[in-house]
């Protein structure tokens, strides 16, 4: 029986889980490690980066309520106070080629310089494996990664699910506060949030 | 949503509010992709009193808008009021949502046609006589592919008299709308954790329940449930057990809020405030499903029938002619190197069991993905009938000797398997398996059923158990040198014997034509009839020593089979006697206290076929069903059909046949055996067996 419980494991293990499927990421554990293009062409591992803080910003340029934090410029400037405070910032398109939001590089650098954006990278991981691999469901779903690489938030971007730019007045910025707690060594209040917006467009 | 049958009213109330609208009135929105109306259930209210407001939702197909916890992504709608001192506006009561999947991700909403309902209270202090201004100011999001924010200010006014009047002309709206709000849970609920994650357990009365739909929990929390992820219910006398996939925020204690959806027909959703119980011990629901059958742990009874159902299966009709082919096999070689018959009796079982596990792992990995699927999925395909029916020809045509070896490709199914070397040993057990399908052996089923529950690593030891069952008699004669001795003698009978297998081999072919009449019709046929001429001719050719003809014929034969479509399938044969199965009917017939027997059959079950020809037919039969006034349902799941699969595994089974009783009293459905006779089908008719 022994032999037969192991034959099922092994084939259990070739099986694995459905391409298809979302991981779960857990706060606190090792964030998954990916390598992908950036914007320029050029390779970024998250392990580039050990030992800094990184920032993972899922990004559709057409949704309204991506539109929403870029249109009032505030993701702007949490990007610019975010490389101030030496944290990486990685936007990551997940779009399918010919769905919303999908953007090759030319295109990623255009929308970063027109709207004077500041992340350190641009990845494109147009087949979704990035997105799927943290669970990104919407656009902007936020993550926030410590310097011993452990995942320290995921969630909402701030409080306010709605693509309303007023309602950006008075909003409690979620990854500011990860990011201000991580600075000074405190744990994150809020480790974990809903994620508002559009849908991830993944391929089919 | 809302019924059609209130369509009709709500023209007409579209056609007075286009007639006399008030001045500065703004009560409908409308955009290129919804209709947002702004509708009041009172003609006047009296101070003191509450009315109800609905905003009705028309959205465009394939649009949609969200419930309070629009799931993976979305938003749900918000208001902000404007409203003169002292009237308050509640908050929006939520019908119970659908699920609008995208896969990977999983939304929670509404499409088509959905209202939300909002009270508005009206101060006693109000001055009768005098209308309640209202502005409201709504933001919704609306989506397909993509997503769209609306926006609307309505303004209007609520009338106000000396006692409340309400519209009667707008009363089929707001009936509807109350129709659909989830109502208090006549039960208990609470929350506890076993090996896979958090339970919900829901203790109530399920008779009318039980079995019927596919029930799922809707939080109100966004982050405490995976929402794409399946979530398996356990249903049992007294309530059911929901299997919730965590989200990243699951509520540690304190309470799981939202609704419970029960998917039955006509059912309202309930409400759910259940306290979170981790690590306590779990407070047992009333059950009466024997504890191995019900939750892991009691794995070995599982395995015991797995490996029994797939002992029998050697007996199965299916089975017997690879297998005699295998013991002629062995007859042979009997008196050769005994560590070569052992390692030919381990290579069949590995193939046995390989090809198990892979049917096994594949199904249930598709069913990870969300497809309703069943044991049996691999022949609801008519390209896997036709290539079966192909290969069996093959094999057949090799058997009398029409065929030489190897002749490429198609020679590749009947060569491995001749071969007499480890390869062909271990393709005569995977052959074995995949010939197997079409037959359930007693055992068999309740123990596939079981493992389709459980988690994948118990899951493949279940199908390792059955394939080891199926194994086991050629493992026992090729290691037990003593047993080899009853097979008879070798000599030239063997030759006769061999090519009298082919006939088995032939009556399965036109079994399987039979089949793909019934999956792709007569076009079908067709194309699997030229694919057998084809690969006969590049038989005879290969003979003829023109290779390269025969391998035009056998490119040719290959070159059909993309043609072969699924056909919108035939009615299946009815008798007379039977209606074809849908769960609304079943559940019409049952509300109406009239027993019913559910056959669920397919085409390629031959265990099903031999069972109706056996007691499910005739005029005995006919006569038992009028006698005790009994409703006979069939489905026929011969091809793929999500409503048939979902009612196997309600049923807890994976695959065909399924009998079910349902008495006529509202007493707990029984389930029949996998192999049916007369006299069993009278004793559970008449009631003069108690329920198994």
């Amino acid at each position: 029986m022994k032999f037969l419980t192991n034959l099922a494991l092994a084939a259990l293990m070739i099986l694995a889980a459905p391409a298809a499927a979302l991981a779960a990421p857990q706060i606190g554990a090792p964030a998954p490690g990916f390598t992908a293009a950036d914007s320029n062409g050029d390779s970024v591992s998250l392990s580039d980066f050990a030992g800094r803080t990184v920032v993972l910003e899922w990004t559709n340029d057409g949704c309204p309520f991506v539109r929403k934090h870029y249109g009032s410029g505030n993701m702007q400037q949490l990007q610019r106070e975010a490389a101030d405070a030496g944290v990486v910032w990685l936007s990551v398109i997940s779009s399918a080629p010919g769905k919303q939001g999908y953007a090759d590089g030319t295109r990623a650098n255009e929308l970063t310089a027109s709207r004077e954006a500041a992340p350190a990278h641009v990845l494109l991981d147009p087949e979704g494996s990035i997105g799927r691999l943290y669970g990104a469901t919407a656009t902007p779903h936020m993550f926030v990664i410590d310097g011993n690489g452990a995942l320290a938030y995921m969630g909402a971007i701030d409080d306010r699910p709605s693509p309303n730019p007023a309602s950006l007045q008075g909003a409690r910025n979620y990854v500011r506060e990860a990011l201000a707690s991580l600075a000074s060594g405190q744990p994150v209040a809020e480790p974990v949030t809903q994620a508002y917006g559009c849908a991830v467009k993944y391929g089919g | 949503m809302i019924p059609t049958r209130v369509l009709p009213a709500l023209a007409a109330l579209l056609l007075l509010f286009g007639a006399a609208p008030a001045a500065a009135e703004v009560t409908a929105i409308a955009t290129q992709r919804s209709i947002v109306e702004l509708r009041q259930e009172n003609a006047a209210t009296a101070p003191g009193d509450t009315n109800m407001l609905a905003f009705h939702f028309d959205l465009e197909p394939g649009w949609h808008t969200y419930w309070r916890n629009p799931g993976d992504s979305g938003m749900e709608m918000s208001l902000a009021w404007e409203l003169p001192e002292g009237v308050t506006a509640g908050d929006i009561q939520w019908p119970a949502p659908e699920r609008i999947e995208a896969p990977p991700l999983m939304t929670y909403g509404f499409d088509g046609m959905v209202a939300f309902l909002v009270p508005v209270s009206v101060p006693r202090s109000w001055p009768t006589g005098r209308p309640v201004p209202v502005k409201v100011s709504a933001d919704w999001l609306v989506c397909e592919e993509i997503c769209i924010p609306e926006h609307g200010e309505f303004s209007f006014e609520i009338a106000t008299a000396a006692a409340t009047r309400k519209d009667p002309g707008i009363r089929p709206l707001f009936d509807a709308a109350r129709a659909d709000l989830p109502v208090p849970l006549p039960g208990t609920a609470h929350v506890t954790r076993d090996a896979e994650g958090p339970v919900l357990v829901v203790s109530m009365d399920t008779t009318r329940h039980y079995a019927w739909g596919t029930p799922y929990f809707y939080a109100f929390s966004g982050t405490a449930i995976d929402h794409p992820k399946p979530q398996r219910a356990d249903w049992m006398e007294g309530g059911l057990a929901l299997h919730l996939p965590e989200g990243a925020k699951f509520p540690g204690d304190g309470m799981l809020d939202g609704v419970l959806d029960l998917a039955a027909p006509d059912m309202p959703a309930y409400v759910i405030s259940a306290p979170v119980m981790e690590g306590s011990a779990a407070v047992p629901v009333n059950m009466d499903v024997p504890e191995e059958q019900r939750m892991p742990g009691g794995l070995g009874p599982i395995l015991l029938a797995a490996f029994l159902g797939g002992l029998i299966l050697n007996l199965m009709p299916c089975v017997f002619p690879v297998l005699a082919l295998k013991a002629l096999d062995l007859a042979k070689k009997g008196g050769q190197d005994p560590v070569l018959r052992i390692r030919g009796g381990l290579v069949y079982t590995l193939g046995v069991l390989s090809t198990f596990l892979a049917l096994g792992g594949l199904l249930l990995w598709l069913k990870s993905g969300g497809t309703a699927l069943g044991w049996g999925f691999q022949l609801q395909n008519p390209l896997m009938i036709a290539g079966l029916a192909w290969l069996l020809f093959g094999v057949g045509l090799f058997l009398v000797d029409l065929v030489p070896f190897g002749i490429g490709p198609v020679g590749v199914g009947e060569e491995l398997t001749r071969r007499g070397g480890a390869v062909g040993t271990f393709f005569t057990g995977a052959l074995a398996v995949v010939v197997a399908t079409p037959c359930t052996a007693p055992f068999m089923a309740t123990a596939l059923g079981v493992a389709l529950t459980l988690p994948a690593g118990q899951a493949l030891t279940v199908f390792a158990a059955l394939g080891f069952g199926l194994a086991f008699p050629f493992l026992l004669l090729s290691v037990v040198p003593v047993l080899g001795r009853i097979l008879p003698r070798p000599g030239p009978w063997m030759e006769g014997f061999r090519q009298f297998l082919a006939f088995p081999m032939f009556a399965s072919v036109a079994w399987l034509i039979w089949v793909l009449a019934r999956q792709a019709g007569a076009d079908g046929v067709l194309i699997a009839l030229s694919g057998m001429v084809l690969l006969s001719f590049a038989a005879w050719c290969k003979m003829r020593k023109h290779g390269f003809v025969a391998l035009l014929a056998l490119v040719g034969a290959l070159a059909l089979l993309p043609r072969l479509h699924m056909q919108e399938a035939e009615a299946a044969t009815l008798s007379a006697e039977a209606e074809p199965f849908s769960e609304t009917r079943l559940m019409e017939i049952l509300t109406r206290n009239q027993p019913a027997l559910v056959n669920i059959t397919a085409a390629w079950c031959l265990t099903c076929k031999l069972n109706e020809v056996r007691a499910l037919e005739g005029p005995e039969f006919r006569a038992l069903l009028e006698e005790t006034g009994t409703a006979y349902l069939l489905g026929d799941w011969t091809s793929r059909d999500p409503e048939l699969s979902g009612y196997l595994a309600r049923n807890g089974r994976a695959g065909v046949p399924l009998y079910v009783y349902y008495p006529g009293n509202g007493g707990m459905p029984v389930l029949l055996d996998q192999i049916l006779s007369p006299d069993y089908l009278r004793r559970i008719l008449t009631g003069s067996e108690a329920k198994s």
